[in-house]
């Protein structure tokens, strides 16, 4: 379970304060898939962000399972987020000077996994791409770079996934295939996942739908987008 | 200002770092080569102010033979032959013992004769204070200028002790001479006394040195030349300062080349940086182009950036090489000094050549390293927003290409050495493709390395050893350049540190060989290789007849001064038993003694290579009697004098020149006897006011050593500063990249490494980045020890050396390369570990 109450973030550029978050506070049960919409600089980013310990809200506290997140030093966030977490982001960002069987390694060799392979082996089947596994991240179309970096957010089995725009980068169809995979290696293992994004068509994923405006957040039924 | 430079201007100003850097980097190479060139102008510049002070208005001067000329001589001239436009002269080293070892000149010259000469002195009535009377005739009575007084912390009227020619003299100052702006430098060192005043403090009784002239014509000229005696020559005025140019030209020439290459090194650097900037701002030079800039000022552009980089840190450069050559000039001075001749010099004199020198060289060599990436800046398309990873792949693909080329040029490089020359400016010029050729052969190098690396860091260190490894060839368009410019610094540290060991140890050996006597016995000597001093045939005798002595040999040097150049004649009183002491390049060594003895010459090799002389050539010299032709009987090692010695058998020695004294002795003592006896018996004999120095050969051999090591101080500190330019180049370059690399970093952090983990990925790259320069300059570095022993050296001074391979500076500069790079990779590993990852990532 993610509580986070409170939260308030702003930045100060020369001598003008910008708040980001104001007050926000959200509650995300396990297995639970939340989409966040908002324009662009809301603060969508942000708020990820400071779930996954990357940045410190300046007000509030962040709550995985129990454990204070915001009271933690950065090497403990660290861990947690080696563990816990796992990253999709709307570039890819796979590791370019890793190929794609040594960017899967990375989350089980940090998480101290051992023998790996057929866990790399199987992931790769489930997003489609077993004959890529030697191939480096520049030679893969962005669809394929994506069902990489999936795969790389799911395999040490994380039990929560963020994505920031994972298909804000993609064409339509592609950015379909990516929804279908989520839904079946996200949705249907029960992890929880809180996706940010601006296409409707991954709103039949959601539990529930969030929109991001003035620093705060507002639920929406999803019905209200299905008709 | 329009808009492209200001955008180019704020990417200077928002990447402090690099662009620091490389202006560091430029400002120290022109520093360095600068401040060489201020120090070598300055030390003979001194000398040339001293020559001109004491040769006056002078045009030319009759020298005469190896112990001077007869005062009869010049009075026969004067009075018999009417010449008045001609002065004596005598002229030695006064060293003052209290002051720091100052040495100045004395230069001893009669009143009556002078006025046309010195101009300085011909107004005596206003411009000699003090009585006019002593100066002439006071006993030990000088002059000195207002500033030597001032320095030495004397006034008229004080009694000074001194050494002249090893002997303790008392001298009292009995005027001074008020400097006019003209002469301020020129009297700066004088100490002036009457001509017979001289004859008596240098022994030189009845003698002069030369005879001042002024030849108003030629014709004049060739009638002067017509009534001088056999054996003696007229000499053009500035020949002196002429010879000494030529001892110090390929001393300089040497130190030159080796600031070159700190220059060098500093034109990576900028390379680096102008290529990382360009390719940092592809998709902003696309976006440029896209919206109608053209390809040519893109180019300006970037040239507009590097000079700004080079006009600043040529500026710098100045600036440092002003300071920095007071202290090399300590150095430099020193070593003349010790090798060559007697120059004592107090200031720094800058002259324009060396200003525009550089200035052409800073600002070139920042033109010429920005040309590539400014091409590759023009040739960006528009719209272009290539990712990296394509443009590095390209590089890739020119790696074969490149290596082919780099060998190509060293073999060309090989080429240049091998033109048979003596020319050493060509010499060094040989080099440069063969440096070029490594650099070229460092991106194939660097790919083999890491295949090696690479899976043993990935054993050792996991995934991110791997990523560390790999990022290495990825980005391979940048590392490959910081590479090369610290291995070529290593490179350079190995082949001067080389050629360095190798030559000592030749030395050394040398040394041990030669010198096997037990005791060594010398009057002081103002210049460490040479004894200008002499000691009596009286003390050689002494010497001989003592009972502890089995043997003995003794020798006599000379300066021979024909044609304008001057020679070292050594005559020889050498013992059988020295002559195993002796190695020959060329003749067959019983022969050659046999010969020797007989009267034939033996030369030393770098004497053979200067005058291209081989066994059987025939070398004629001027004796006092004239010239006279001497068959080379051998050529025989030997290290002690660059410019080379003719060494001929005292007996027949005796038969062409007049000349009294030893220079030095050794002995052999008895068996049984015991040797600190002796030496203190010699130190116990009546020398007649002589000082003499009594050296063990131990001591012989460490002080001869201490000598070789202080002449290569300088060639050591230059190359450490190389090493100090490729630091930051290392450093810029590691910067630059991972700057460049923060998303990545940003996406590793993201996916939970911990910032102690990234620390040690950076730390491992830099590891591996220092390994492979290491790595790659040792075989550099051999080979350009190899060049500097078998063809710099041999070109510059004639001498054959020994070369080897010294393991312990092999690691020393692993050593140095891994530590420089660890060095510079620690700030930019602690600047990623604890840069943000949201603002890492945020960063697009
Ligand atoms: N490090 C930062 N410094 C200053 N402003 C920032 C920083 N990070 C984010 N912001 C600002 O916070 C706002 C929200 O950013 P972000 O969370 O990335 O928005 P979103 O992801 O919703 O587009 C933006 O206005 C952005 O300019
Ligand atoms: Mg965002």
């Amino acid at each position: 379970m993610i509580e986070l109450s409170k939260i308030g973030k702003h930045y100060t550029e020369g001598n003008t304060k910008q708040n980001v978050l104001k007050d926000l506070d959200l509650t995300i049960s396990d297995g639970e898939i939340i989409i966040l919409f908002g324009k662009s600089g809301s603060g969508k980013s942000t708020l990820l962000n400071i779930i996954s310990g990357i940045d410190l809200p300046d007000e509030g506290s962040v709550t995985i399972d129990g454990a204070k997140v915001t009271g933690l030093s950065e090497k403990e966030r660290t861990l947690i987020r080696r563990n816990k977490i796992g990253f999709i982001f709307q570039f890819f960002n796979l590791i370019p000077t890793l190929t794609v069987t040594e960017n899967l390694q990375l989350p089980l060799e940090l998480n101290g996994i051992k023998d790996g392979d057929d866990k790399i082996t199987a992931i790769l089947n489930e997003v489609g791409l077993p004959d890529k596994a030697n191939s480096f991240p520049e030679k893969l179309s962005g669809g394929e770079q994506q069902r990489i970096a999936i795969a790389r957010a799911l395999i040490h089995n994380p039990a929560i996934i963020l994505a920031d725009e994972p298909t804000g980068n993609l064409d339509y169809e592609t950015g379909l295939q990516i929804v279908d995979l989520l839904d079946r290696v996200v949705k249907q293992k029960g992890k929880t996942m809180i996706m940010v994004t601006h296409s409707k068509d991954v709103i039949g994923l959601a539990d529930k739908i969030y929109s991001m405006k003035d620093g705060k957040l507002t639920e929406t039924l999803k019905e209200a987008y299905l008709e | 200002m329009n808009s492209l430079t200001r955008s180019s201007l704020r990417y200077l100003i928002k990447h402090p770092w690099q662009f620091g850097l490389s202006i560091l980097g430029i400002a120290m190479g022109v520093a360095i080569v600068v401040s060489i060139d201020i120090a070598n102008h300055s030390s003979g510049k001194a000398f040339n102010l001293s020559m001109n002070a004491v040769a006056g208005k002078s045009t030319h001067q009759i020298i005469g033979t190896s112990e001077g000329i007869p005062d009869s001589i010049y009075f026969n001239l004067r009075v018999r032959d009417g010449l008045k436009n001609i002065a004596p002269v005598i002229e030695s080293y006064v060293s003052i013992p209290d002051s720091g070892k100052k040495i100045f000149k004395l230069l001893g010259v009669d009143l009556f004769a002078e006025r046309p000469f010195r101009d300085y002195l011909s107004n005596t009535g206003t411009s000699i204070d003090g009585e006019l009377k002593d100066f002439l005739t006071g006993p030990n009575s000088v002059v000195l200028s207002n500033g030597s007084l001032a320095e030495l912390k004397m006034k008229v009227g004080d009694s000074l002790k001194v050494f002249i020619g090893g002997k303790e003299r008392t001298l009292y100052i009995s005027g001074k001479i008020t400097e006019d702006e003209r002469n301020t430098s020129t009297l700066e060192n004088l100490f002036i006394c009457d001509i017979a005043t001289a004859q008596e403090l240098t022994g030189k009784i009845n003698r002069i040195d030369y005879i001042d002239v002024i030849a108003g014509s030629a014709d004049e000229e060739k009638r002067l030349r017509s009534i001088l005696p056999d054996g003696y020559d007229l000499q053009k005025s500035g020949s002196r300062s002429q010879t000494a140019e030529q001892m110090l030209e390929a001393f300089n020439i040497n130190l030159q080349s080796l600031s070159l290459l700190a220059l060098i090194v500093g034109l990576f650097l900028i390379y680096n940086t102008m290529t990382f900037s360009v390719v940092r701002r592809k998709v902003l030079i696309g976006t440029l182009r896209s919206i109608g800039v053209t390809s040519n000022e893109i180019t300006t552009m970037v040239i507009r950036e590097a000079l700004i980089i080079g006009i600043i840190g040529t500026a710098a450069g100045f600036l440092a090489a002003y300071f920095i050559s007071k202290y090399l000039l300590i150095f430099i001075s020193q070593t003349i000094n010790d090798l060559y001749y007697v120059v004592s010099v107090r200031e720094i004199y800058i002259s324009p050549m060396i200003i525009a020198k550089g200035i052409a060289l800073g600002i070139f060599a920042t033109l010429l390293s920005a040309i590539k990436p400014a091409r590759e800046a023009s040739s960006v398309h528009p719209r272009s927003a290539m990712i990296r990873s394509e443009q590095e792949s390209s590089l890739l693909k020119k790696v074969p290409a490149m290596s082919i080329t780099g060998l190509a040029t060293i073999i060309a490089g090989i080429l240049i050495l091998l033109i048979p020359t003596k020319n050493i400016w060509l010499s060094y010029f040989g080099i440069l493709p063969i440096i070029i050729g490594f650099a070229l052969l460092t991106p194939v190098i660097i790919i083999l390395v890491e295949k090696i690396l690479s899976p043993l860091f990935k054993y050792l260190f996991g995934i991110t050893g791997k990523i560390a490894s790999r990022s290495i060839v990825q980005n391979i368009s940048r590392t490959y350049v910081a590479i090369a410019a610290l291995s070529l610094a290593v490179a350079a540290t190995v082949g001067v540190g080389t050629m360095i060991s190798s030559f000592r140890s030749t030395v050394i050996d040398w040394l041990e060989s030669r010198l096997n006597a037990d005791i060594f016995i010398s009057a002081p000597s103002l210049v460490s290789r040479r004894n200008d001093a002499v000691l009596s045939e009286d003390l050689l005798e002494k010497v001989r007849a003592l009972d502890e002595v089995a043997d003995i040999n003794f020798y006599r040097e000379i300066e021979i001064n024909q044609d304008e150049k001057t020679y070292h004649l050594i005559s020889s009183g050498i013992s059988q038993r020295n002559h195993s002491g002796f190695q020959f390049k060329e003749g067959e060594p019983a022969d050659a003694w046999k010969r020797f003895e007989e009267g034939e010459l033996l030369i030393s090799e770098p004497f053979a290579y200067r005058h291209d002389l081989e066994v059987g050539s025939m070398l004629a010299l001027k004796t006092d009697n004239g010239m006279r032709e001497f068959r080379v009987a051998g050529v025989y090692y030997d290290y002690a004098s660059d410019q080379g010695l003719v060494t001929m058998y005292h007996t027949h020695f005796k038969k062409h020149w007049n000349v009294k004294g030893v220079s030095g002795i050794s002995a052999y003592v008895k068996e049984g006897f015991d040797l600190n006896t002796l030496k203190e018996k010699i130190q116990m004999l009546d020398t007649d006011g002589q000082q003499i120095v009594v050296r063990s050969f131990k001591f012989l051999r460490d002080t001869s050593i201490e000598i070789f090591d202080r002449t290569f101080l300088v060639a050591k500190v230059l190359q450490l500063l190389s090493v100090i330019v490729a630091f930051i180049g290392i450093l810029s370059s590691l910067m630059s990249l991972q700057l460049e690399r923060k998303r990545e970093l940003g996406i590793l952090r993201a996916n939970g490494l911990l910032p102690s983990q990234l620390f040690g990925m950076v730390g491992i790259q830099t590891v591996m980045m220092g390994l492979t320069a290491g790595l790659l300059a040792l075989p550099l570095g051999n080979v350009l020890a190899a060049i500097l022993v078998y063809i710099i050296n041999k070109r510059s001074f004639g001498w054959t050396m020994q070369f080897d391979l010294i393991p312990s500076i092999m690691i020393e500069a692993i050593l140095l390369s891994l530590f420089a790079a660890i060095l510079a990779g620690l700030y930019p590993a602690y600047k990623m570990s604890i840069t943000s990852p949201a603002n890492a990532l945020r960063e697009e």
